[in-house]
């Protein structure tokens, strides 16, 4: 009884989701380093640790500061898979007061993105054999990951068979770039990303490299190319992949509803449920001064990828409420029942303050990943990349000077893009499939 | 009689929980194995090192280049390429095996070409600045015969909580004077890695 209440008066009356946003426009804003203050500001429970660490290792990525970063990411990843296996205490809080006191270890396709930010700042700092270690890292991830979860495999894998083709391993970038093609067409309808037409060339050029002519007739035949198109748009240059993360991912809210019980009753659960964040950078062109420009491709929807999860967690969220709530109305019942009735009050009160729902996920990642390849003839180069909104009116615009191009590699460039509108919260079409619903916030 | 058992206890938990609260720090010996997680630890990069070097100091190049030049072979460590699974700390492996190959008095090592950048800027501040008598002269270092390279490889087998790892680590010895690869050396480590299945 003192613990519940001692409970109540530790979580405060705010969801984690709550308490970020000041980190939320200091990111927009366009200051990293800030929010990165703002974020050590917020008291981090042994709970959050995990969340900590992932969003300071985004915000140092977008300081620049790589090394940091990766440093703040391999504190989370043992972490991670640490509170990946259940614990006892954590699980029977989970069913007495509410889920806030499990240990977040973050949902399946966040444990890949860990793995895909380490491979993003590796490339940025220019050090290709260990970010062939992520990639690795990456690879095994991906198979523990059970069936039917959304999971980045498409993306993954892309980028796996990029950072393996620049290393001359042509055997494993081919496996990659399959695996990449096979997830992209697997994507369940809830959150498909069209296979990129790049991946279309990266498979005739490598299956043509490796003589793998059945599979290279396939392919010619499924992307309706021309006959002797093996995909060399690459002979003689290099290649300059630009990496961009744009707005921010989904942040989790709260919805107190009515839900009904086994046994026919109505009991009050807060539910988390995600509010949309559209990014305003969707288009992106990379060009050389007086020379080819490309166009991105949207390679990674993460919006879709969490509302897809949580969807799929959904059943067992509402399971575990209901049953923390007919748990506190048996408590309830028996200290009214004994004759307490100010202790019945109490509970009652101390029930309402702690049913909260759990509203952590990874927010700082990008809403959106696009990829944007030219090939240039070997030299040297000064690169603009000018972002554009959905309607087509520009951003903004930056500017690479010094681009080194050798024949046969590829530079990779990793930026990323947030403008204040990103972080603007917008309805949206998904929500909990409940009845009788009442906003708190 | 009652109440005493129950403030027995009662202390006999606290005095539990308060030790569990306290930092305990217990010295190792270098040598002494202890293995945690089942990533590349200390205890490999020392194995392997040992080995190796006691492998490569064995064999008959070193009797031949000796016999042929009447010196002791200069080596430079090249590339060693972290092919696995782990960030591997490349730079504690090189210099176990730098130590064990210099201490055996056989072999002469020379600066790698990461070394020698701030000891050739050193030598040419020497040129400009140093008294005669002093001096370094620049087009006066030992020039190696030998360069080692390697990788490292892993292999992993995961089922659930359960995991195999395996390590490979494979060295050559390579003539700088015509290609030859005069020694190649293996090791492998197995490690079974169990994970828990609930936690407290």
């Amino acid at each position: 009884m003192g613990v519940v209440a001692a409970l109540a008066a530790l979580q405060g009356c705010a969801t984690y989701s709550d308490g970020i946003g000041r980190m939320d426009a200091l990111i927009a804003a366009g200051q990293p380093a800030d929010a990165l203050k703002s974020l050590g500001e917020q008291s981090s429970s042994r709970q959050d640790e995990v969340l900590y660490l992932l969003n300071k290792a985004v915000l140092l990525h977008q300081a620049g500061d790589y090394p940091g970063s990766n440093a703040a990411l391999e504190q989370a990843k043992p972490l991670m898979e640490k509170y990946a296996v259940l614990s006892v205490s954590e699980q029977a809080g989970a069913l007495a007061v509410n889920d806030i006191l499990r240990a977040y270890g973050g949902a399946h396709y966040e444990r890949i993105y860990a793995h895909i930010f380490a491979a993003l700042n590796y490339l940025a700092l220019g050090k290709l054999d260990d970010t062939r270690v992520e990639v690795l890292q990456m690879d095994d991830a991906l198979t523990q990951i059970p069936k039917d979860t959304p999971a980045p495999s498409g993306f993954a894998r892309y980028l796996s068979g990029l950072i393996f083709e620049s290393l001359g391993e042509w055997d494993d970038a081919m496996i990659a770039y399959r695996g990449a093609y096979e997830a992209y067409r697997a994507y369940p309808a809830g959150y498909s990303v069209p296979p990129p037409e790049s991946l279309q060339r990266d498979l005739l050029r490598v299956a043509a490299h490796q003589d793998l002519n059945d599979e290279l007739i396939r392919y010619r035949q499924v992307f309706a190319v021309k006959e002797n198109d093996s995909g060399d748009d690459l002979r003689g240059k290099g290649e300059v992949v630009l990496i961009l993360e744009s707005g921010l991912a989904p942040l989790k809210r709260e919805i107190i509803t009515g839900v009904y019980a086994a046994d026919g009753r109505l009991v009050t659960v807060a539910l988390p449920y995600y509010q949309s964040r559209v990014p305003t950078v969707t288009r992106a062109t990379l060009s050389a001064t007086g020379g080819p420009a490309a166009d991105g491709e949207l390679v990674e929807d993460v919006e879709r990828m969490a509302l897809a999860e949580l969807e799929r967690e959904m059943p067992a969220i509402v399971a575990r409420a209901v049953g923390r709530a007919v748990v506190k109305n048996k408590t309830i019942k028996q200290s009214e029942r004994q004759g307490n009735d100010a202790l019945g009050l109490l509970v009652n009160v101390a029930g309402l303050l702690t049913e909260r729902a759990d509203t952590r996920s990874w927010s700082t990642l990008p809403s959106r990943m696009y990829i944007a390849r030219l090939p240039l003839a070997p030299g040297r180069y000064r690169l603009t990349l000018e972002a554009r909104d959905a309607a087509g009116v520009m951003v903004g615009v930056r500017e690479y000077n010094d681009i080194i191009v050798n024949s046969g590699t590829k530079r990779f460039i990793v930026e990323h893009w947030v403008v204040p509108a990103d972080v603007v919260p917008r309805p949206l079409a998904h929500q909990p499939a409940v009845i009788d619903q009442r906003r708190r916030n | 009689m009652i109440t005493v058992l129950k403030r027995l206890g009662l202390l006999l938990m606290m005095g539990v929980v308060l030790t569990a609260c306290a930092t305990k720090v217990e010295r190792m010996s270098p040598d002494e194995v202890k293995d945690i997680s089942g990533r590349w630890n200390d205890t490999d990069s020392r194995l392997v090192s040992e080995e190796m070097i006691d492998d490569v100091l064995a064999r008959t190049w070193l009797g031949e280049f000796t016999g042929q030049r009447k010196r002791d072979p200069a080596v430079i460590v090249g590339e060693i390429r972290n092919l696995s699974h782990e960030h591997i700390n490349m730079q504690t492996f090189v210099s176990d095996m730098e130590r064990v190959l210099i201490n055996s008095g056989k072999v002469v090592f020379v600066a790698s070409s990461e070394e020698r950048k701030d000891v050739r800027q050193e030598r040419g501040d020497q040129d400009l600045n140093a008294s005669d008598d002093t001096r370094n002269a620049m087009g006066q270092e030992r020039g190696a015969d030998f360069m080692l390279k390697g990788t490292i490889s892993t292999i992993l087998d995961t089922e659930g909580k359960k995991q195999v790892r395996f390590y490979q680590i494979d060295l050559n010895l390579i003539s700088l004077a015509d290609n030859r690869k005069v020694w190649v050396g293996q090791k492998k480590i197995k490690k079974y890695v169990t994970g828990p299945s609930v936690r407290p």
